[in-house]
């Protein structure tokens, strides 16, 4: 029964894929019942953008219920919600009317609360669905009111005629349905400073559920992004796009500093998540400012980095979170400091999740590579625009997304190193088996795909490139170079993937034969790591991944603002002898301790002086009514 | 026809203020069934007067139903409290001034549809609406909830009243359905206060205080 | 065709086989700075010669990664090599990337050689592995800043093609915002390849250590490997800084008398730079490892301050 639900959803999974293929490559479709719901009904288009991002929810869903059909002691309780889940984010990228939207935005909500709840018995399960449920449900209480708004203004809650109407929109009306309906969609796509449900929520999910949240439900937001910024109010005005490309700057440093510092793999992964998601935000924060100045280009060449990282980011997410699942599957624990030497436990989880690494730490000839390169070089670009400060702020997203590549590495560099090398730090990791057939088929295939994206970018990036014209409703941007190489923005760069990899190839191959050429010696022998003399190299000689991400929390202090605990329990004969040391060197967020709870607090005491109505003496309950009576007759 | 409605109406305002002034329930009863037969009297009168006869029922109708079941009830809710109530907190001054107010308030809020509607009964308007208001007035007042259903039957007088003047008889349906919700609002009120009265021991409103949130 | 693969296998040969040279150089004139007669500049390569004739001691803690690493990082700086206009400005696979690819190719070593320090299971490895990842993370900003100032300049970001320009048009080059991004590029250069005042190249002191401690474990041939990747890379940085900042010397490659004049060029001002390491390196002590963020921090804000000069003076 398990299987057979997440067999179905692999299979509408492929056909959501196979539709989304056909509206990239240019079909259309409508599909009306305007009877179903009040306010306009149901109404489905089918249009390239839309059909982008319903192809990758259709492409990210089949490994995803493969990998779910491959947990042995298959539990079923989250079956229904994950199949209203995936077809729920099915409808949102094809939904042609405010109402259809709404609908199906809350669906896959409610949905998803459902499955972060998966283990009801844990009080940090418990407290990640319900900050989950409010933040979503404040950014839908933005996006409503948007679409109200706008809805009301242009007496429609169609999308096509917000299209057609809404340039004529006065500016400030139009500048706060943006501002509503960005917050709404930013909520949801995890960028700071409205980020914090996301590093709960997604560890608490099982994992299956993790990957599609992370690789395809915020790219939901980011879909969301790219209809307010570009399509639905046409083209605004400059510090729309200035305000994304901060947003996604803030986003991806922060999101990846604080990946470093975290010990649950997980976790570590959701923050990444952040960051990712602050670099496709630079791509569309570029594009909508190359839009309002006119350069037509190069907004295609930032929308296509923009769309480009989102697929991207989709598979090796994906990919990274079954491998996570994989490991806390099999070692029980999701503790990076409680794991290693799981590579040659589990070889095939080790290989994909270094290539998920590698992608996702922007290596080449991988596809994160590929996409941040384009990014790069959107964001470069920008000595055609004639403002100073959009210049500044330009070169801030180059440096905030040159940092966050270095630290990306840093963050994987633990991840896999801590996880997967040396020596197993606990019981449980030196106990782990490989994960099971249907996991491994879902990880392989992820991998497979990542490589491909990697190796294709000159054939993926016509495709991107006509479905970024499409919504910017300009003309494709002519085919540029060959099979080989990539060409941008004409002949300003270029970049040949396939060469790099062939040249790599080869060049691993250059000291092999070069060495058996030289005659040098092939003896190997194995003996234990050197340990200074000491006898016995156990795990605990190991470092930790506390003490690997120790450099960064000392250098951006300012921003971690660790806390250090040291516990010492001396010998009770003797201090100067130690029976047991606890060190514990906790980060504290910032966003909680500034704006959060800050915002909690308000809340509480407005709260606290609004109950003071409530008194308990019924006469006054009465008295209220009365005065309510009288003064609505006065005022008629 | 207008004289009549004048006059009756300023008797009922009359015996709505008493009521307001009389502090033990079986006094405020007794009142109130006057006022209850007030109003059929003027329902009467309206009724042979602008030859409607289905008003002569509506007054019969009000004559049981308000003045001989209610009462009864409500006797029964009362029966247990004290006459009078045992700490002598509230006077009815300030009671009596609000009174006097929301007459004037009545007047002012029922300017505009007197002026516009030339009705013979025109000038007894706002003095049934004001008997509505003095009967929310003593809803809120109220020290038990046998005060506070008495304020509503009051209220519900000064609407019937107001209905009369201004349109001469609401349609049979809804008087009848008024009627009704009365009726079963009173029935299901006595069995209400019965059950707290044996809970409690005391159907004082005050002590819904320690149910704050 | 033919003349290409050519020129591929001449760079290649340089970048190759002068790497150890450079260092040698380098050894050799720290040590004759400080008053000793220092080994000679060929040492580099008899030591290479001794690692390979030795049998490698592989630690039972690790697996296929820590055996991959050299010859991975090996390649990438091979296929670097390949990317940077080395004696000719049109460079074997300039249609394959640019700045950025340079640096993430680099970072490709460094994510692996990290991984293979952490495998081995040590202390050891894993702090190298930290500070190593910690400084490159730190040090990648300035180096993309600093070379997209050069590019905006020069209006074009493919480097045979900033090489060019500026070498047509000196006028260009001579401004300050151009002497703040060669400060900015030194200074960074120290920091990725390991020498003073980020990273003391002949120190085995485990508190002082940073490259050498996430190799410690290599031997043999991997450290042969490894040791001649890491000179490498001093090669290339130090090539990139001298041909992108003094151009002049380069020529397109139309034949080997265009080849060798670059690589007579290359000589001679790589020497200039290896002095100038030298006497710096014999000049300062090593910062304290948190210190080291701070100076990267400096060489950021003198490439960025390069970069608005360029967007100021415009």
């Amino acid at each position: 029964m398990t299987r057979l639900a997440y067999g179905l959803v692999a299979l509408i999974g492929i056909a959501a894929a196979g539709l989304g293929g056909y509206g990239v490559v240019g079909g259309a479709g409508t599909l009306r019942l305007a009877w179903l719901v009040p306010l306009g009904g149901l109404e489905l288009t089918l249009d390239p953008l839309g059909g982008l991002f319903l192809g990758l929810i259709g492409f990210a869903a089949v490994p995803a219920s493969v990998y779910a059909m491959g947990y042995p002691d298959g539990d079923g309780r989250g079956r229904f919600a994950y199949v209203v889940f995936v077809v729920s984010m099915c409808l949102v990228p094809v939904a042609a009317n405010a109402m259809t939207f709404v609908i199906a935005w809350e669906l896959m909500s409610l949905a998803s609360y459902f499955l972060v709840l998966h283990d009801r018995e844990s009080e940090e399960s418990i407290r990640a669905a319900w900050i989950y449920a409010v933040m979503t449900h404040v950014g839908l209480a933005c996006l409503l009111a948007g679409m109200l708004l706008l809805g009301a203004d242009l007496g429609s809650l169609r999308f096509a005629d917000w299209r057609v109407s809404a340039p004529a929109l006065d500016p400030t009306t139009r500048n706060a349905v943006f501002v509503l309906l960005a917050l709404g969609f930013a909520g949801k796509a995890g960028v700071i400073p409205l980020h914090v449900w996301l590093p709960l929520a997604h560890p608490a999910a099982p994992s299956h559920v993790s990957a599609l949240m992370s690789g395809v439900m915020i790219k939901l937001g980011i879909y969301g992004l790219l209809r307010v910024t570009l399509d639905w109010l046409g083209s605004g005005p400059p510090w729309w796009g200035v305000a994304l490309l901060i947003a996604g700057a803030v986003s991806s440093v922060i999101g990846v500093l604080y990946a470093v510092v975290e010990q649950d793999l997980k976790r570590l992964l959701a923050f990444c998540s952040i960051e990712n998601i602050g670099i496709i935000l630079l791509g569309i924060g570029s594009a909508a400012l190359y839009q309002v100045a006119g350069l037509e280009a190069l907004a295609l060449l930032g929308l296509v980095a923009a769309l480009y990282h989102t697929v991207n980011h989709a598979v090796f997410k994906a990919l990274l979170f079954l491998g996570a699942g994989a490991v806390v599957h099999a070692t029980g624990t999701r503790n990076m400091e409680a794991m290693g030497g799981l590579i040659k436990r589990m070889p095939w989880t080790a290989a994909c999740f270094l290539v998920g690494s590698s992608a996702i730490a922007a290596l080449p000839p991988l596809n994160g590579f590929v996409s941040e390169w384009l990014t790069f070089l959107a964001l470069f670009q920008n000595t055609r625009l004639d403002a100073v400060g959009q210049n500044v702020v330009f070169t801030l997203g180059i440096a905030s997304l040159a940092l966050t590549g270095g630290l990306a590495m840093v963050c994987f560099v633990k991840a896999f190193g801590i996880t997967f090398l040396a020596l197993p730090r606990s019981d449980a990791a030196a106990g782990a088996h490989e994960a099971s057939p249907p996991m491994r088929v879902a990880m392989l295939a992820l991998a497979a795909a990542c490589v491909a994206l990697g190796l294709g970018p000159t054939l993926v990036v016509p495709a991107f490139g006509s479905v970024a014209a499409s919504l910017l409703r300009t003309t494709p941007p002519a085919a540029g170079g060959t099979w080989l190489t990539l060409r941008v923005s004409g002949d300003f760069a270029s970049l040949s993937t396939v060469a790099i990899a062939v040249s790599i190839a080869v060049s691993l191959l250059v000291p092999l034969l070069a060495l058996r050429l030289v005659g040098a010696s092939r003896r190997t022998r194995s003996y234990e790591t050197w340990g200074c003399g000491r006898i016995v190299q156990t795990a605990r000689m190991e470092y930790t991944a506390t003490a690997f991400a120790n450099p960064f929390k000392r250098v951006f202090d300012f921003f971690y603002r660790p806390t250090k605990r040291l516990d010492i329990e001396f010998h009770p004969e003797s201090r100067f002898f130690v029976e047991r040391i606890e060190y514990e060197n906790p980060t504290r967020s910032i966003f909680d301790d500034w704006l959060y709870r800050p915002a909690l607090d308000l809340l509480h005491s407005v709260a606290r002086a609004v109950g003071a109505l409530q008194s308990g003496s019924a006469n006054q309950y009465l008295a209220y009514i009365l005065a309510a009576l009288l003064l609505m007759l006065v005022l008629a | 026809m207008t004289t009549a409605a004048n006059l009756l109406a300023f008797l009922g305002l009359v015996i709505t203020l008493l009521i307001v002034w009389r502090q033990s329930w079986p006094a405020r009863l007794r009142l109130f069934v006057a006022q209850s037969l007030l109003l059929a009297a003027l329902a009467s009168t309206v009724g042979v007067l602008a030859q409607r006869r289905g008003l002569l029922l509506v007054a019969a109708v009000v004559v049981v139903v308000k003045g001989l079941i209610i009462p009864r009830v409500l006797a029964r809710i009362g029966a247990g409290t004290a006459v009078r109530p045992v700490a002598p907190g509230r006077s009815s001054g300030i009671t009596l001034l609000v009174a006097g107010g929301l007459v004037v308030a009545a007047y002012v809020i029922m300017l505009p549809v007197t002026s516009a509607a030339e009705l013979p009964t025109g000038r007894a308007i706002p003095l049934a609406f004001a008997m509505a208001l003095i009967g929310l007035a003593l809803c809120v007042t109220g020290r038990d909830a046998l005060g506070h259903i008495l304020g509503f039957l009051v209220f519900e007088n000064g609407i019937f009243g107001l209905a009369i003047l201004a349109t001469y008889g609401l349609p049979g349906i809804v008087e009848a359905g008024v009627f009704l919700d009365v009726l079963v609002i009173v029935l299901i009120m006595e069995a209400v206060v019965v059950q707290v009265r044996r809970e409690h021991d005391s159907i004082d409103v005050d002590r819904l205080r320690e149910l704050r949130g | 065709m033919i003349a290409e693969v050519a020129g591929a296998i001449v760079q290649v040969l340089v970048v190759g086989a002068g790497a150890p040279l450079l260092v040698g150089a380098l050894r050799t004139l720290k040590a004759r700075l400080v008053g000793r007669r220092g080994p000679s500049p060929w040492q580099p390569y008899a030591n290479l010669r001794k690692l390979l004739a030795k049998e490698a001691v592989v630690s039972t803690t690790t697996s296929w990664v820590f055996r991959a690493t050299p010859y991975i990082l090996a390649a990438t700086l091979l296929v670097t090599g390949l990317i940077v206009p080395v004696t000719t400005t049109r460079p074997p696979l300039a249609f394959a990337g640019n700045i950025i690819l340079l640096v993430y190719l680099f970072m490709l070593g460094t994510f692996f050689l990290a991984l293979a320090g952490l495998d081995a299971g040590s202390a050891f490895g894993g702090m190298g592995a930290s500070r190593e990842v910690a400084v490159a993370a730190l040090a990648e900003p300035t180096v993309i800043v600093a070379v997209f100032a050069l590019a905006l300049r020069a209006d074009t970001i493919d480097l045979g093609r900033i090489v060019e320009r500026f070498r047509g048009e000196p006028w260009l080059a001579a401004n300050p915002a151009h002497l703040l991004a060669f400060a900015a590029f030194f200074i960074v250069m120290l920091a990725e390849t390991g020498r003073l005042p980020v990273d003391n190249p002949a120190t085995h002191l485990e508190l002082t250590m940073i490259h050498e401690a996430m190799v410690l474990e290599y031997s043999g041939r991997y450290l042969a490997l490894v040791e001649w990747a890491a000179a490498m890379k001093l090669f290339l940085f130090m090539t990139l800084l001298a041909n992108l900042f003094v151009p002049w010397g380069l020529r397109e490659p139309t034949g080997p008398v265009a080849v060798l004049l670059g690589l007579l060029a290359l000589a001679g001002k790589l020497a200039l730079l290896t002095t100038a390491v030298a006497v710096l390196e014999t000049g300062v002590a090593k910062l304290r490892l948190f210190r080291v963020p701070e100076l990267l921090a400096g060489s950021f804000a003198l490439a960025f301050l390069s970069l608005m000069a360029v967007f100021l003076v415009r």
